[in-house]
């Protein structure tokens, strides 16, 4: 019973959440996070390593698969409560919980071709998040149902080729056709270049939470996939298309990075440096060593807690400017600076500068890339610099934004998040070894399907 | 009742395959010429009842009637949107939709389908497509080439949608010479319907970004 729950009470739940209706946010929020708050304690009372036969498929929980779902719910969780503050919960609430609903039944089910196929419906649904009012992020939400929805085939295609007696011109083999249709799935799911433009495209006028929860929730989900189908079906794993993937990473890590500096808003930025985070990510993680794929965890996981950090300053950036604004004229004004402090932080910290452990995880990447390192080194560089002038460039017309004063004291509730993250941030920075350690853990039975060992 | 118009249909993909093949890809032509206006939702409609027309009588019954709801909850999807858009439109009562999206006329887009047309006829003698089977590469060649147009061309989600399920039809026609396994072919449909909600969602949505607002227009 437990294992339907997981799946349809989020399912029913987003449903009730539409027809809530956007306007009734505070609800909206107050129901999703209940729904989230249940589907994890039913995650955490579940058995791991049983397996159970349901709906003619077998399902089971694995110590990686339960701790994706639980930090899944957690980030839905956290981003449902930023986009109360942003005003954008009743839009975001309902597909990002229908998606933890359809995300159960992907971690849960042994089957990894039907798992990319469900993945698929899920990563459709997120185009739902889009907020009405901006042509250009109607057009980043139509290239995310390219994105997303062109590849939909690719794996169980790639696994039909690998099962089947099928015969392919010229030097092909099946192996070769299927692990170049895993790389095109990959590509397109984790938005690299050509493709990286889609996310900043929703957030180049305003925050958007659709795309926070993108970079901080499905990417770790295509990574969790991407090595079950390493594990189920190691054939699929060939040299080329993880250099391409590589490739790919450099180009997006340069490219998003260097059009940071052309964002005249600081969703956009915010939008670049996640990407150009994800690309150096990507870099480590297909470099085929340890130690490089451990700096890849390392800095997709100081990106989602940056992304959370800068996105939550940017959801409370109005409310910290209208308390400021409303204060008495000898009061100390607090509450931008320290708002603006976090926001910059958050970016610093994509951008892999110190003490963040971004620095330290890209020098565990570099020694490992085939390029040669010091071109690499100086194309993260230029990535990095184009972050950092990005951010100068966006900070005078943010700190001057004018708000209307307002002496509500619950204006302050924001902030409270801003600081939690900003703790949880420089606690990150000054520990690095302890993220590092973490993930190893999590992870380290995963390392030999990602090396080749 | 039922029973008549599957065997209507049986008998129709198989005596007619070369008439349906023919109908998909002038569909898909029409429908990349006329864009994002709202009449290319008929022949686009018209063109997934004959890609599942033709497969019906190589798909077993629940695979064909999988097709026909995905198509059938497609078709009140995007038919409500349209109906809803139009009603919002009158409320609002003098919205410049013209101004609404940056169009690429109709010229552009008939050369465009012109040139889709010659590609499609060029990759049919590709050696490697000259291996599937007439029929199949027939229909699936030219609704994939027409799909990629569709998506080269689309300015909204609308045509970004046709695109899509373009592309996701001739996938299908290929995919039904392997013997298709019906629970993929089920999450398939759902995904389909699924692409046709975003894609109407971000249609009522860029209508309404463009829409003068009440107070705009006062």
């Amino acid at each position: 019973m437990t294992l339907q729950w997981l799946i349809l009470l989020p399912l029913a739940s987003s449903v009730l959440l539409f027809l809530i209706g956007p306007r009734q946010r505070l609800l909206v929020s107050l129901v999703g996070l209940v729904t989230l708050l249940t589907n994890t304690r039913v995650v955490q009372n579940l058995p791991l390593h049983l397996t159970t036969r349901l709906w003619g498929q077998q399902w089971m929980l694995d110590e990686l698969g339960q701790a994706l779902l639980l930090y899944a719910y957690a980030a839905t969780a956290l981003l449902i409560v930023i986009a109360f503050f942003a005003d954008q919960a009743g839009g975001f609430a309902p597909p990002a919980v229908a998606h933890c609903g359809l995300l159960s039944a992907v971690v849960l089910l042994r089957a990894a071709p039907l798992s990319f196929l469900l993945y698929a419906s899920a990563l459709l649904l997120c185009a739902l998040t889009v907020r009405p009012g901006s042509p250009e992020a109607a057009r980043g939400a139509a290239r995310w149902l390219i994105a997303a929805a062109l590849p939909v085939m690719c794996v169980p295609l790639a696994v039909a080729l690998q099962q089947g007696d099928v015969t392919l011109p010229g030097q092909l083999t099946a192996a070769d056709v299927g692990s170049w249709l895993v790389w095109l799935l990959l590509l397109s799911w984790w938005t690299l270049f050509p493709l990286d433009g889609t996310t900043r495209l929703w957030s180049k006028d305003r925050l958007a939470v659709g795309a926070l929860f993108l970079w901080t929730v499905k990417d770790w989900t295509v990574l969790y996939l991407w090595l079950r189908l390493w594990q189920q079906y190691p054939a699929l794993q060939a040299e080329s298309p993880m250099a391409g993937l590589g490739i790919a990473g450099l180009a997006t890590a340069v490219f998003s990075g260097v059009w940071a500096f052309v964002q005249s808003e600081p969703s956009g930025v915010l939008a670049c440096a996640a990407m150009s985070a994800l690309g150096i990510a990507v870099q480590g993680l297909t470099a085929g060593a340890g130690p490089a794929v451990q700096g890849g965890l390392v800095v997709l996981a100081t990106r989602s807690l940056a992304t959370w950090l800068s996105g939550a300053a940017l959801a409370a950036w109005p409310l910290a400017a209208a308390r400021d604004a409303a204060s008495e004229v000898n009061a100390p004004r607090w509450r931008k600076p320290l708002v603006f402090g976090a926001f910059a932080i958050g970016i610093l910290a994509l951008a892999g500068l110190p003490p963040w452990g971004g620095l330290t995880a890209q020098g565990q990447i570099l020694p490992w890339l085939a390029a040669e390192q010091p071109y690499v080194r100086l194309a993260w560089l230029s990535g990095s610099l184009g972050i950092v002038l990005g951010l100068v460039r966006c900070a005078w017309p943010l700190w001057h934004s004018e708000a209307g004063p307002s002496a509500d004291p619950r204006a302050d509730l924001p902030l409270l998040l801003v600081a939690a993250l900003l703790v949880l941030m420089l606690w990150v920075g000054l520990q690095p070894q302890s993220v590092a350690g973490w993930l190893a853990r999590l992870f380290g039975k995963l390392f030999p399907a990602l090396t080749g060992g | 009742m039922l029973s008549t118009w599957s065997l209507w249909l049986e008998r129709l993909s198989s005596s007619h395959a070369p008439e349906l093949t023919a109908g998909l890809t002038v569909c898909g032509l029409v429908v990349l010429v006329l864009g994002d206006h709202p009449l290319a939702l008929l022949p686009f409609l018209l063109q997934r009842g004959l890609a599942i027309a033709l497969l019906w009588s190589a798909l077993r019954t629940p695979l064909s009637s999988m097709s026909g709801i995905a198509s059938i909850a497609i078709a009140l999807l995007w038919i409500g949107g349209e109906l809803w858009a139009w009603f919002g439109q009158r409320r609002t009562a003098t919205a410049d939709k013209g101004a609404a999206l940056p169009r690429i006329g109709w010229p552009i887009r008939a050369l465009a389908a012109a040139l889709a047309m010659l590609l499609a006829n060029g990759l049919l003698g590709v050696e490697f497509v000259q291996r599937l089977p007439p029929a199949a590469a027939q229909a699936a060649v030219p609704l994939c080439i027409n799909g990629l147009f569709m998506l080269l061309l689309a300015e909204s989600g609308w045509l970004t949608g046709f695109g899509i399920l373009t592309v996701a039809d001739a996938l299908r026609v290929a995919y039904a010479l392997w013997q298709p396994d019906p629970l993929w072919w089920g999450l398939w449909a759902a995904s389909d319907v699924i692409v046709a909600l975003g894609a109407s969602y971000l249609r009522r949505f860029q209508q309404h970004s463009a829409w003068p607002t009440p107070e705009g227009q006062g």
